[in-house]
């Protein structure tokens, strides 16, 4: 009996949910634009980028036949000469040039002699995928180098330096997806569930619910089942798109994957239960996950800024934000291809959190709806 | 079981130094319709809410349906109705599916929930409404849906607080005649209204001002003890009055 009254209140969950048309196409289109407008942000096919040169040796015939084989496939173009390093810093910031080769000086003569030269490949690496992109088309022009000439058989030959400027950390674009599919699930789970129940107090529906006999735990998890499904599939809808169509990476466990978002979900569930026990309105439902829950998803999770630079009482902040687990741990699985088991610190801290959270908002609506004493 | 379905017994409610209901004692029997009548702020919400369970008297006590509402609110809850004018159905979905839903909510089994819902039709007459969102409808069919979806369970007990605020007397009258068949079948209601004209369906009426009851009986007995030309005089005389 229960278990048909629980269903049957799940039931009218989903058909809130499905009724309300405008709602349900924003919580799928937005994600989706987000992730476009991601993938073409980090489309990776690069031509015709620009090279400042810096050639110490000042001509010699190596150095010369290096920079020739840069612009001749189409891949670089040399747009400008500088004389000295102090001209590299200049030459990114004005950003006129994407990568900077530097030729030390005496460089065919020591190409030829044993240990080899050094060409110095910088890369402007604030748009991360480019400049890895591009110093892998440069690094392969030098290895051209060396086959074309004999210098190698003599144990010379020339070897790449390379050097990352304006993102020591190397900050991916991917980097951004977990960020990204955090702030969704925060505004589908937590921002709507705790609408949801706010706007049953301010209907009065929920009146008639605690005058009849199902028990207050029975209408709070009803609330759970729908939301969760619907962040779930949102979820998984950001990650095929961007597997599927921008080549975003997976290492790790799938499984683990889903294990880790499925507890990020229900964490978030939990917040949205908790604000909506705490508001009488749906407005103030509204304010309250918006500021509250979408604002630190963003400053405090490290999705826009490093956790590292922040000061030390941030950074304990930061802990007590469910995004910064999450995203440390999709990180983690899909980027670096951790073990799940590696991961037990975040699903160990989000599994709390869910459970936590769900159960206080639990007690807290159940002692709001018992009768007051 | 007696054949009385509600039982007050001094009940009392205080908010800190307020007190909302104060030293109320009266009986209500089957099948009987009993009238609460008092201004706004006078305490029958507050009754109401003790009588159903959802607030717990701060002295005295009261049995609805055989149960103490202090002890045993859950089963008071399952076997009395509640309909307000101010605490709708929900207004995305159908009529159809409200009533559905509150039949599985109050544990009415398919079968019989769906030939409830059926006869309910039959006498409503609401075929036209029933695949209709209940945001959508006219004031006076929310209220027959909501007091239809009340009904659904069978309740021994059925709560009408203020159930038919801002509805013409036309569809007050409709309305009132369903309330009445519920009685006649041997439901007992006690339904609070600000509307003087509605206390005469009543069998007997309770006037409330300042959470105390000032008089107790049949309407037109009411009237005729204290010299009232009609429901409004009396009230007149009994709220304004003050003092006891």
């Amino acid at each position: 009996m229960r278990h048909s009254t629980f269903l049957s209140f799940v039931g009218k969950e989903w058909r809130h949910i499905l009724r309300e048309r405008r709602t349900l196409v924003m919580l799928f289109a937005i994600p989706v634009a987000l992730v476009m407008l991601f993938g073409f942000v980090i489309s990776t096919d690069i031509d015709h980028t620009p090279v400042a040169v810096l050639d110490a040796s000042h001509g010699d015939p190596l150095a010369r036949r290096l920079i020739r084989k840069l612009s001749a496939a189409g891949r670089f173009e040399v747009v400008r000469e500088l004389a000295d390093e102090a001209e590299i810093d200049d030459a990114f910031r004005e950003g006129r040039v994407r990568l900077a080769v530097v030729i030390p000086a005496g460089f065919e003569s020591d190409a030829g002699r044993e240990g080899g030269a050094r060409v110095q490949l910088i890369a402007d690496a604030s748009d991360l995928n480019v400049a890895t992109t591009v110093l892998g088309y440069a690094a392969a022009i030098v290895a051209e180098l060396n086959t074309d000439t004999d210098i190698q058989q003599k144990g010379g030959g020339v070897r790449t330096n390379v050097r990352m400027m304006y993102n020591p950390e190397l900050k991916s674009a991917y980097m951004f997806v977990p960020g990204v599919i955090a702030m969704i699930v925060m505004i589908v789970s937590a921002v709507m569930t705790s609408v949801t129940l706010a706007r049953e107090k301010e209907n009065g529906t929920l009146r008639l619910l605690t005058v009849s006999p199902l028990k207050a735990r029975t209408i709070v998890l009803a609330k759970v089942v729908p939301y969760f499904v619907l962040t779930a599939i949102n979820t998984a809808g950001i990650m095929l798109l961007g597997m599927l169509v921008f080549g975003l990476p997976c290492y790790g466990s799938l499984w683990g994957l889903a294990l880790l978002c499925a507890l990020f979900i229900l964490a978030a569930v939990g917040l949205g239960l908790l604000i909506s026990s705490l508001v009488r309105t749906q407005q103030s439902a509204l304010f309250s996950s918006l500021l509250g829950l979408l604002l630190p998803t963003m400053l405090l999770s490290g999705f826009v800024f490093p956790i590292s630079n922040m000061p030390v009482v941030l950074q304990g902040v930061c802990q007590a934000v469910p995004a910064t687990w999450f995203i440390e741990g999709v990180k983690a699985l899909m980027l670096k291809g951790a073990e799940v088991a590696e991961l037990w610190l975040p699903l160990t801290v989000l599994g709390g959190m869910a459970v936590g959270l769900i159960g206080v908002a639990l007690v807290l609506f159940v002692r709001g709806e018992k009768p007051r004493r | 079981m007696s054949d009385r379905n509600i039982i007050v017994h001094r009940l009392t409610r205080r908010f800190g130094d307020f007190t909302a209901v104060d030293d109320l004692s009266f009986d209500v029997g089957r099948g009987e319709v009993f009238g609460f009548l008092g201004a706004n702020g006078a305490g029958k919400t507050t009754a109401i809410r003790m009588l159903c369970g959802l607030l717990r008297p701060s002295s005295g006590g009261a049995e609805v349906a055989g149960f103490d509402v202090a002890r045993r609110p859950e089963q008071v809850k399952r076997r009395i109705g509640y309909m307000s004018q101010r605490f709708s159905l929900y207004p995305d979905l159908t009529v159809q599916e409200n009533l559905q839903l509150f039949g599985t909510i109050y544990g009415v089994r398919r079968r019989a929930l769906r030939e409830r819902i059926e006869e309910m039709n039959d006498r409503l007459a609401m075929e036209e409404w029933r695949g209709l969102l209940v945001g959508s409808l006219p004031p006076g069919w929310k209220q027959k849906i909501a007091l239809a979806a009340a009904m659904l369970h069978r309740p021994e007990v059925l709560f009408l607080d203020e159930p038919t605020g801002g509805v013409d007397p036309l569809e007050r009258r409709r309305f009132w005649e369903l309330i009445l068949d519920a009685a006649d079948g041997g439901t007992t209601v006690l339904v609070t209204t600000h509307y003087l004209d509605e206390a005469l369906y009543c069998n007997r009426t309770l006037i409330m001002a300042d959470g105390q009851m000032k008089a107790l009986d049949r309407p037109r007995t009411l009237m005729e003890r204290y010299g009232a030309r009609d429901m409004d005089d009396l009230f007149g005389r009994l709220t304004r009055g003050g003092g006891e």
